[in-house]
């Protein structure tokens, strides 16, 4: 008994909607056929059995959302044969994701986040999900909680798993921005939830003017990403952007030394990334 | 040989003693803590004017190395216990999410007695796991030896607003009302 279709090692190709391919598996036997199969990649792996009525099966259908290396086993008359079979993935365009996000509820901010951060890769050059240095996994780089096989494979359900995270700093905006009944605008919104995504709060309360304002305290580096000033710092005090940037920049690289004037804001990243 | 030991060891504990911050309390005493492996190392003033070391964990939000970037005393009742919290930079994850975020904790040591002891801990706010505390988030009333805690975002209930109150007792001990 051997397998006709396809080659030993071939690479089944998702597209970039992402659409899993039609993967035809064929034996030389006749009659009802059972398929167990096994794809894995790197720690993560799942496995099933299929059963057909001739010597085809298509395993589209259970591998949706599955990638890496597929191993079928074809049984017929009491007879196996196994063979290995590699799928990879397409990265979507920029204009893909933007059009996905689009469709999802309560995403305002998360495009911004998204487009500055991923650079729209999901997939590095040899086709499987890029990982970072700290297990973070595709589009997103999900790491807590750990992305599932699915959220891996399928950047969709992993834009999904990185909107999820963000919603709840939406959510908690809404309860900081709505406090006492006050009230807010859609923008206030976006600000709040993008700043809370790097860390801290945005607004604060301005009682004489009863509204939220930005937090007037804070001076960012507008040459750097999400560094500033606490302008109620002694040290800070008085100084401009250009004689703070002057006097700590050498510092950024690398861990921030103890004792330093500056800090990562998450009001500078939401200033850099909502403009 | 011998004097290259002792060099070292006075540089060590210089090095020790420049890393350690220190907190003066209400009573006169003074609190110093540290970053130790893995913890926070608090030296404890204790009732009977000997001090003590506690080592204090953190959780898994928060760098193994982490010094803490701030410690609040929140209130002291004198030879009972201190309340404080403790503030360190979040682990940042995956698009810079909470690259600039902050972990705080609040801790109840009980001074009574030949060793302090831990015998509260809470997470107050969160950027890693969305706890978030209100304002006024802590309030203490020294007569009635309690501390309240409003949190706008409560643990393990996003954008929930809750309430909680604790009470110190006469061994350090925490009885929730």
């Amino acid at each position: 008994m051997r397998i006709t279709t396809p080659v030993p090692n071939v690479t089944f190709t998702i597209s970039s909607d992402p659409l899993w391919p039609q993967m035809l598996f064929e034996t030389d036997r006749s009659g009802p056929h059972t398929w167990n199969w096994q794809v894995s990649w790197g720690n993560y792996q799942t496995s099933g059995t299929a059963t057909t009525t001739s010597n085809t099966w298509d395993a589209q259908d259970v591998l949706v959302n599955y990638g890496g290396v597929l191993a079928v086993t074809a049984q017929a008359n009491n007879e196996t044969v196994t063979i290995s079979v590699t799928i990879k993935g397409t990265n979507p365009t920029v204009a893909d994701i933007v059009q996905f996000l689009a469709s999802q509820t309560n995403s305002d901010g998360f495009d911004k986040i998204l487009q500055q951060e991923s650079k729209g890769r999901h997939f590095g050059a040899n086709g499987e999900p890029i990982k970072s240095f700290d297990n973070g996994y595709g589009l997103c780089q999900l790491t807590t909680p750990a992305p599932s096989y699915e959220q891996i494979w399928n950047w969709k359900l992993n834009v999904q798993g990185g909107l999820a995270l963000f919603a709840s700093k939406r959510q908690a905006a809404i309860a900081y921005l709505g406090q006492s009944n006050r009230t807010f605008t859609p923008e206030q919104l976006r600000y709040e939830s993008v700043c809370r995504w790097n860390g801290g709060a945005y607004h604060t309360w301005n009682q004489q003017a009863g509204q939220w304002v930005r937090n007037p305290n804070i001076l960012c580096d507008s040459k750097t990403g999400n560094i500033g000033w606490d302008m109620t710092d002694p040290a800070n005090q008085g100084k401009t952007e250009a004689q703070l940037h002057a006097r700590d920049s050498g510092t950024y690289k690398g861990e921030r030394p103890a004792g330093a004037h500056w800090k990562y804001f998450g009001v500078c990243y939401a200033d850099r990334i909502l403009g | 040989m011998q004097t290259g030991f002792w060099a070292s060891l006075l540089l060590l504990a210089s090095l020790a003693s420049a890393s350690a911050q220190t907190l003066k309390l209400p009573s006169g005493k003074r609190l110093s803590y540290s970053a130790g492996s893995g913890c926070t190392s608090f030296v404890v003033p204790l009732a009977d004017r000997a001090t003590s070391r506690l080592c204090l964990q953190r959780d898994s939000t928060v760098a193994q190395d982490a010094s803490p970037t701030s410690v609040k005393l929140i209130a002291e009742v004198p030879n009972i216990a201190i309340i404080l919290t403790d503030t360190y930079d979040s682990i940042p994850a995956g698009m810079s999410y909470c690259q600039a975020g902050e972990e705080l904790f609040l801790r109840i040591i009980a001074v009574k007695g030949k060793q302090p002891k831990e015998t509260y801990h809470q997470k107050l706010a969160s950027c890693r796991q969305n706890i978030e505390l209100a304002d006024p988030g802590l309030t203490w009333s020294a007569d009635k030896k309690t501390l309240t805690i409003y949190w706008l975002s409560a643990p393990e209930s996003v954008g929930v607003s809750g309430t909680l109150s604790l009470n110190i007792g006469d061994n350090g001990q925490v009885k929730q009302p």
